[in-house]
């Protein structure tokens, strides 16, 4: 199942690779920011 | 006091091709991020994308999500788990949305899995709404890029 693949390796790089999903995911959801 | 002993330049190994160290990963065991890991991305998540930094409730839910998906059958069940539970879930103050999504699709590629759907539009609306959707349908989601 698991290969040996650094996973903050793989993780870095969907982060570069999915970035304008990411930027697209902080837009007006998860909790309130009332503070 | 341990004894320090200096060794010497050894030709003989450095004639030999340099052996990569063995891989700690088990090929037969499912890989799970860990609580560093996974506080790791929602920290990046919020320095490079913004939002509230810190915890809100903390780990000990994380803890049995992973306990969840350790006891799940399937590696597509154990990653919708995950997605679904990190995402609704209040372990931080913010970023879950974010944070699971790259918390699992991590774990599939870890776990030698393919996360099917590639347009974007489509990733970002099924994340933006994964509350309504069952651990089937997200399950068939990751599996096949379609409900």
């Amino acid at each position: 199942m698991a290969n040996c693949k650094d996973p903050m390796d793989i993780a870095l790089r969907i982060i570069k690779q999915d970035d304008r999903i990411l930027s697209a995911l902080n837009n007006g959801h998860g909790k309130s920011k009332k503070r | 006091m341990p004894k320090v002993t200096k060794r010497r330049r050894n030709k003989d190994e450095i004639k030999q091709p340099l052996v990569l160290p063995e891989c700690e990963a088990d090929p037969n065991e499912v890989w799970y991020p860990s609580d560093w890991f996974l506080m790791q991305i929602n920290e990046i998540m919020i320095d490079r994308y913004g939002g509230f930094k810190g915890f809100e409730s903390g780990l000990e839910p994380y803890h049995h999500f992973i306990e969840e998906a350790k006891s799940a059958e399937g590696i597509y069940r154990k990653a919708a788990i995950l997605l679904k539970d990190i995402a609704t879930s209040r372990i931080f103050q913010d970023g879950h949305h974010r944070t699971s999504y790259i918390v699992t699709k991590t774990f599939l590629e870890k776990n030698d899995a393919d996360f099917k759907e590639k347009d974007e539009l489509k990733i970002i609306r099924f994340i933006k709404g994964i509350r309504k959707y069952s651990l089937v349908e997200i399950e068939d989601w990751l599996k096949n890029g379609e409900l």
